[in-house]
């Protein structure tokens, strides 16, 4: 009886614990949740009110979301994001996997030296990049058969080589043992088949990791493809929320009402591969 | 594991697919101007596919001197603003008698244009006009991609003639050029920092004109804080002049002044005159009374609440003045004001939307001078202005937009200032460094709490000036 009521008391103290960390968390939750909601709330004021202190809306003008669709020509802008997105994402992740392959798995003079001197690179701060990846693809674009300025190979191939990708990759390829390497060659496999069979397979989360991290990094660019175009053509959805600032202010609520649009795809994609995302670190374990 | 596999291998055929299929062609509005060799249509004369008869040659007549020439114009404009100026482009070249096309693209807000041109200096890629701030033209003038505009506007064929120099606002000349004499900057627009006024609440207070000295001023802002004072409550520290302390408001003032910038010489900086101690002892006398005080947002709010009486904005502001007031249904009048110095002197902060032409051949440069020349004349800066809420830069401009003013008061209210200036001396050397250095100094003075502090931050923040000169030369 005493132990049993020791017992409860333990479990007692525990889910006490358990309640004082779900409080923190959620707490935590909120605070993140925060701006979310602030930006919301702030697209369905009147500009008046959001220029204001109020953090809910006494009225809702939903009609912000169809003015900030049309003033930031989203229907335009849209299209040209998801291209550039698809594109970027396609020939990151191809460049990747091949370049962190040769890298982890495969012998050639000068490996490590290169290596070295690509990681080093993730300490120049892209800001600086700026004006000699410019000169690069418009170089590139003047003895090349199709323009890259205005273009979008100057928006999408100049981020296809990504450095923090090709190192993710190279360090999860790296611990594949060799003796599924082995055996895969016992079987007739060679490099290509053992990627695309045996590594791969194992490594779908750096690929989620990189896929999700580069879909948000290429859907809110805003500086490189300004840069890089001249026309609307190209340039992708980050250009039209400009729309709504000038010299001296900001729509606020058309702003808000456009920023929650444009990250609509974003959460889209965080949420269909959030599952995938854990799952794949769950089960890429590799037993002995 | 399989179908991953298959996925993959999708995504990988779908970037090379995508890359087979992109554009081959060059984008219809792309162009490269500085490449690109000004045109002159040759006349094309056919082969006749059977000659019978010798027919005698139709005269051919003399292409248009500038025929064929495409100018290719940076702007910061979207929006219905910049349909309004696509609008007026369009019409250039349609009715242009010179055959010359200008091809309009906007490139973002201004810093964007700054990047493209600095990255374009670099490239190549550069446009024949840009719109930018003048302190943006002077560095691109100093490092030679910026042209002088002198030899077109003095043209006798092409460019301006006395009446119509005269009848450009007298300190626009000065604010677009060098002091070496180049003039680099020519204005399509004006905005300029203004007092924000509630005139009912002003009115209310005993104060039926506008206050014409700055003591008079600070008559009204105290009045107006000791009101808000006795409320009590929210109102409590409130009602007078809201006021930032940095370089555009600092300025503005020190101008109502009638002091500047420059030494007597004009040939360096000078923050120590009298006129600069006046105007920081003036604010921090309101600040000091409670007269003056801060929100932490743009004070359109607190404006249409009551709680200012007087805010310093740019009238490009206007839209969110007006917002703000109709959200409190707040029925009072307000609109524009001089800041009114000590002897009754009148300034504004000028601030010009400037056109500038990129070095390239003589004939691209006149050519890109006369759209300029166009877009700028009365008539046409009198249908801009509408679009764009923007002030003209010339009388006769004042004079066509009395309607335009009769409907939009607010506007009305600027008119005159506009045509006060001054506007800062963004073409001296290091002015951009300069201002970013005063932000800082404006600050500290409005936390100075002596003259003899004042003094010393006055003369520290003169040194610097002159050291970033002496950087950059």
């Amino acid at each position: 009886m005493d132990n049993r009521h020791k017992r409860r008391k333990g479990f007692s103290y525990a889910s006490r614990r358990k309640i004082f960390i779900y409080i923190v968390l959620s707490l935590g939750a909120f605070i993140s949740l925060i701006p979310f909601i602030w930006m919301i709330s702030t697209s369905l004021m009147s500009l008046g009110e959001a220029l204001g202190t109020a953090f809910f809306p006494s009225e809702l003008h939903f009609e912000n979301y169809a003015e900030a669709w049309r003033r930031a020509q989203f229907s335009e802008y849209f299209i040209n994001s998801i291209l550039i997105t698809l594109i970027t994402l396609a020939g990151e992740i191809t460049f990747s996997i091949f370049a962190a392959y040769a890298f982890a798995r495969m012998e050639f003079p000068g490996r490590d030296l290169i290596f070295g001197v690509m990681l080093s690179t993730i300490m120049i701060p892209a800001m600086v990049l700026i004006i000699p990846n410019f000169l690069t693809v418009t170089w590139l674009g003047r003895i090349g058969p199709i323009p890259w300025i205005n273009n979008w190979p100057a928006l999408t191939i100049p981020f296809m080589g990504s450095i923090f990708s090709i190192f993710l990759l190279k360090q999860f390829f790296a611990q594949v043992p060799d003796e599924l390497f082995d055996a895969a060659q016992i079987d007739g496999a060679g490099h290509l088949r053992f990627l695309f069979q045996v590594v791969l397979p194992l490594s779908k989360a750096p690929l989620m990791v990189i896929l999700v991290l580069s879909f948000i990094g290429t859907w809110n660019s805003l500086a490189w493809p300004m840069l890089v175009t001249n026309t609307p053509d190209w340039r992708p959805i980050s250009v039209g929320l400009m729309n709504f600032v000038d010299e001296a202010g900001q729509l606020v609520n058309l702003t808000m009402a456009g920023a929650f649009i444009t990250i609509i795809p974003i959460l889209v994609i965080y949420f269909f591969t959030q599952r995938q995302f854990t799952d794949s670190i769950a089960r890429s374990g590799l037993k002995g | 594991m399989k179908k991953f596999s298959i996925l993959l291998a999708i995504v990988m055929l779908f970037s090379l697919v995508l890359a087979a299929c992109g554009p081959t062609e060059t984008p219809p509005a792309v162009e490269e101007p500085v490449v690109e060799e000004p045109v002159v249509e040759e006349p094309v004369v056919e082969e006749p596919e059977e000659v019978e008869e010798v027919e005698e040659p139709e005269p051919v007549e003399e292409a248009p001197p500038f025929e064929g020439v495409t100018v290719q114009f940076w702007h910061v404009y979207t929006d219905a603003p910049g349909e309004a100026l696509q609008a007026l482009v369009d019409e250039f070249n349609d009715t242009n008698p010179y055959g010359i096309t200008v091809n309009a693209l906007d490139q973002g807000r201004y810093s964007d244009v700054e990047d493209k041109v600095n990255a374009g200096i670099q490239s190549g890629d550069l446009p024949d006009v840009v719109m930018a701030y003048t302190n943006a033209l002077a560095d691109w003038y100093s490092v030679g991609f910026i042209a002088d505009l002198v030899p077109y506007i003095d043209d006798p064929e092409y460019g301006l003639n006395v009446e119509e120099l005269a009848d450009l606002y007298p300190h626009l000349k000065e604010a677009g050029s060098t002091p070496d004499g180049a003039w680099i900057a020519y204005p399509m627009t004006q905005s300029a920092n203004v007092l924000v006024l509630n005139y009912t609440w002003a009115e209310e207070l005993g104060f039926a004109e506008l206050p014409a000295t700055s003591a008079e001023l600070k008559d009204l802002v105290c009045a107006a804080a000791a009101e808000n004072t006795e409320k009590g409550g929210d109102f409590a520290g409130t009602g007078g002049m809201v006021f930032f302390p940095n370089a555009t408001n600092w300025l503005h003032w020190l101008y109502a002044f009638g002091g500047n910038e420059l030494n007597d010489a004009r040939d360096a900086y000078d923050f120590t005159s009298q006129e600069a101690i006046d105007t920081t002892m003036f604010i921090l006398d309101l600040k000091n009374e409670g007269c003056v005080w801060q929100t932490e947002s743009y004070p359109n709010p607190e404006q249409a609440q009551r709680k200012a009486i007087i805010t310093m904005s740019s009238t490009a502001g206007a839209p969110y003045y007006a917002a703000a007031f109709a959200d409190e249904s707040n029925a009072d009048v307000w609109g524009w004001m001089a800041a009114p110095g000590p002897d009754g002197t009148l300034a504004v902060n000028a601030f010009q939307q400037m056109l500038g032409v990129i070095p390239s051949t003589q004939q691209r440069e006149m050519a890109s001078w006369l759209f300029i020349k166009w877009l700028t004349s009365p008539e046409i800066q009198a249908r801009w202005i509408p679009a764009s809420g923007y002030y003209g830069t010339q009388y006769t401009t004042e004079a066509m937009m009395t309607d335009y003013a009769a409907e939009n008061p607010v506007w009305a209210s600027g008119v005159e200032l506009a045509a006060i200036g001054p506007s800062e001396p963004q073409t001296f050397p290091a002015w951009s460094s300069v201002r970013r250095t005063l932000n800082d100094f404006a600050a500290e003075l409005y936390n100075a709490t002596s003259q003899a502090e004042v003094e010393e931050i006055l003369a520290r923040l003169t040194e610097t000036a002159n050291e970033l000169v002496a950087e950059v030369q």
